[in-house]
């Protein structure tokens, strides 16, 4: 660690060697100025731990008003206060204004050695605390550049974290507008609303404006119209000092982040400017994710608006062509031949199943979306199992399929939507009766998991899949050529098996395919026990 | 068909014309007497009229919508008896929802199968 320095402002010569000799003991790295503006002239030039400041020099400045100066200009640097005896009061005052302690004269060593030691001490906790809360902030940004978030709230942050790093008082966010290039304030702190509301800055207004157009970060300890670019421009002069810094993205600049000091006699310094400036790296990443999150959750409604307001569309001639189809194949228009018949009640099929894939794609949309709220309540798997079967067992007669159901013995609850699980359920048995050939057969059954999970099969001894389409099966619309598949013919495209996927998925759970072809296929998923078994 | 005194009264309120077609025929060939109404206003006033023995009601239907139909129905003491059975083409949650909160007694979505809704009337009437 470089050596701690120390910079005594002192005229009296055997005190100032007094403490040379014994500072620099210690191991410190002393120097000795003898009036206040030599000693502020050597602040100017590098950094000093602590400065000890008689009260009583000579030249235009005393103890007191140097220790103002240095409060102000040089906040890093800790004062103790040499006083003379009967100058108590004084030396409070000296305490008040922001000395870190006051020293008595005559000292001793040892009493000079305690009260530096001390001093520099704190100091050292000071700035590893205030190290450690900038990480912390810097920490916090590179949190908020991969989280969801609205642009507002995600400017709002970084404001008040960079306030906060470097103990600005106010401040605001800058954005580009990426049409007309005009810069708007997004979030302030400290503020008047009507400002905040009313600034429009062209591209090279203004102080803001310079660094949108030049890309330059600002670090201002004087008044501006001190610099030749701002030398025109009238400026608050309840600003002390201020950091402006551009927010860039991909070289692009999108934002500007000010940062002021007014009310305080703090001064930025150096080291706050270097900060901000590595915070306004992250902070840009932020800003330009939250951005792509806004537009994608724009993009994510209207599309369910459309597919919602498209199935609406798409149901009314359905139901006309469905209503023709049952009118006529009743009768009341009049009697059908044959063929009449044949045709008609295949149009009534291919209109179902464009009834069903509107449904299915609206069921999907609204899973995939997330506006899909799942209603979990407890339920016994093994009921809800036998129900479905029941059911579709009229349907594997027609086909000549057998399809049977063999419960776990350990009769299981588990926590999940029932209607949603019904509806895996559906779109896999319905899928196996389809593809498995007349006198073949449909078997569903259940067991516990390795974990805490309940596993159900549904196994046919249909055409099997060829392992390679074991994943992609799952995908949306994701239909076997007849070639991939051994023999038959299958129809029917699969947005059901990609809801199935979703729906367990959902559920914490998870989904497969396992199938030898010619051995039939097993469609598998396990859903997570969220309760206590329930015998 | 049949033919008799007491017929039932089933009020259609549908604006799309081949589907009032479609399902008028198929009702009467099943001996209800029928009677249309194309928009919310048209369906309080032969509520009122006709005093129907149910009702058939699209959702989205011109100057009353069907949910503000069921509602006044509902809250009105001479008709509230009346079942009204929902036959809309939305089909999401929330649209089902807010029509049983109307207070409708079913809801049936297009395109329906024309046997379960012949089913459902006869539930009722």
């Amino acid at each position: 660690m470089a050596k701690e320095k120390v910079l005594v402002i002192e005229d009296d010569v055997n005190v100032s060697d007094f403490c040379f000799d014994a500072l620099t003991g210690e191991g410190y790295e002393v120097e000795v100025v003898s009036s206040g503006e030599n000693g502020l002239a050597l602040l100017q030039d590098k950094p000093y731990n602590l400065a000890l400041v008689d009260l009583h020099l000579p030249g235009g400045m005393d103890g007191i008003q140097i220790l103002k100066e240095i409060r102000i200009k040089f906040p890093h640097t800790a004062v103790i206060i040499f006083s003379g005896v009967g100058k108590i009061e004084i030396a409070v005052e000296s305490m008040r204004l922001g000395a870190y302690d006051y020293i008595t004269k005559p000292f001793s060593v040892d009493e000079l050695r305690f009260v530096v030691d001390r001093c520099l001490e704190q100091q050292r906790l000071h700035t590893e605390v205030g190290g450690l809360r900038n990480i912390k902030n810097l920490y916090k940004v590179s949190i908020m550049m991969s989280s969801l978030m609205e642009v507002e709230k995600v400017l709002d942050m970084i404001l008040k974290l960079a306030g906060d790093m470097v103990h600005a008082d106010s401040g605001s966010l800058m954005m580009v507008n990426e049409k007309t290039g005009e810069l708007t304030i997004g979030v302030s702190m400290g503020m008047s609303r009507y400002i905040a509301k009313n600034v429009h800055l062209h591209s090279g207004d203004r102080i803001a404006g310079w660094v949108a157009k030049t890309g330059e970060a600002l670090l201002l300890t004087d008044r501006p119209d001190t610099l030749p670019q701002f030398k025109d421009i009238e400026t608050n002069p309840k600003i002390k000092s201020s950091i402006v810094i551009p927010l860039k993205s991909k070289d692009k600049i999108i934002g500007v982040l000010n940062i002021n000091n007014t009310g305080s006699t703090y001064t930025f310094t150096q080291q706050d400017f270097e900060l901000l400036k590595e915070l306004a790296v992250d902070a840009a990443v932020a800003i330009e994710n939250a951005k792509v999150y806004e537009r994608l959750k724009e993009i994510d409604t209207l599309k369910t608006q459309f597919i919602s307001m498209v199935s609406h569309e798409l149901r009314t001639p359905l139901t006309i062509i469905l209503s023709s189809v049952e009118n006529l194949d009743d009768g009341i228009f009049g009697e059908l031949n044959l063929e009449q018949h044949r045709w008609i009640k295949e149009i009534g099929t291919s209109a179902n199943r464009l009834n069903t894939l509107i449904s299915d794609i609206l069921d999907l949309s609204k899973l995939e979306s997330g506006q899909t709220v799942l209603k979990k309540e407890s339920i016994k798997l093994s009921d809800l199992i036998q129900k479905n079967v029941a059911q579709l067992s009229q349907l594997a007669k027609k086909r000549g399929l057998t399809l049977k159901f063999t419960p776990c013995p350990k009769c299981i609850t588990i926590l999940a939507d029932p209607k949603k699980i019904e509806q895996v359920l559906v779109n896999l048995i319905d899928n196996a009766l389809k593809f498995t050939p007349a006198g073949g057969s449909v078997e569903v059954t259940m067991k516990p998991g390795e974990k805490d999970e309940i596993i159900v099969t549904v196994a046919d001894t249909g055409i099997g899949i060829k392992s390679e389409y074991l994943e992609v099966i799952f995908n949306r619309f994701q239909q076997l050529k007849q070639s991939d598949t051994p023999e038959g013919n299958p129809q029917g495209v699969g947005l059901g098996l990609a809801i199935a996927k979703e729906i367990v998925t959902q559920h914490g759970g998870r989904i497969w395919a396992e199938s030898e072809p010619g051995k039939g296929s097993r469609f598998i998923f396990a859903l997570p026990i969220e309760e206590q078994r329930n015998d | 068909m049949i033919n008799t005194p007491d017929k039932k009264k089933v009020l259609v309120v549908e604006d799309e014309p081949l589907i009032v077609a479609l399902l008028s025929t198929a009702l009467t060939a099943r001996g209800y007497e029928v009677t249309i109404a194309e928009d919310g206003e048209k369906a309080l006033e032969l509520v009122s009229k006709i005093l129907p023995d149910i009702i058939l009601l699209d959702l989205m239907i011109p100057k009353i919508s069907g949910y503000d139909v069921c509602k006044t129905i509902k809250a009105d003491d001479q008709f509230k008896s009346i079942p009204v059975i929902a036959v809309s083409a939305l089909a999401q949650q929330i649209e089902i929802n807010r029509a049983l909160t109307a207070g409708v007694q079913e809801y049936v979505i297009k395109p329906y199968k024309m046997s379960a809704l012949l089913e459902i009337i006869r539930k009722y009437v």
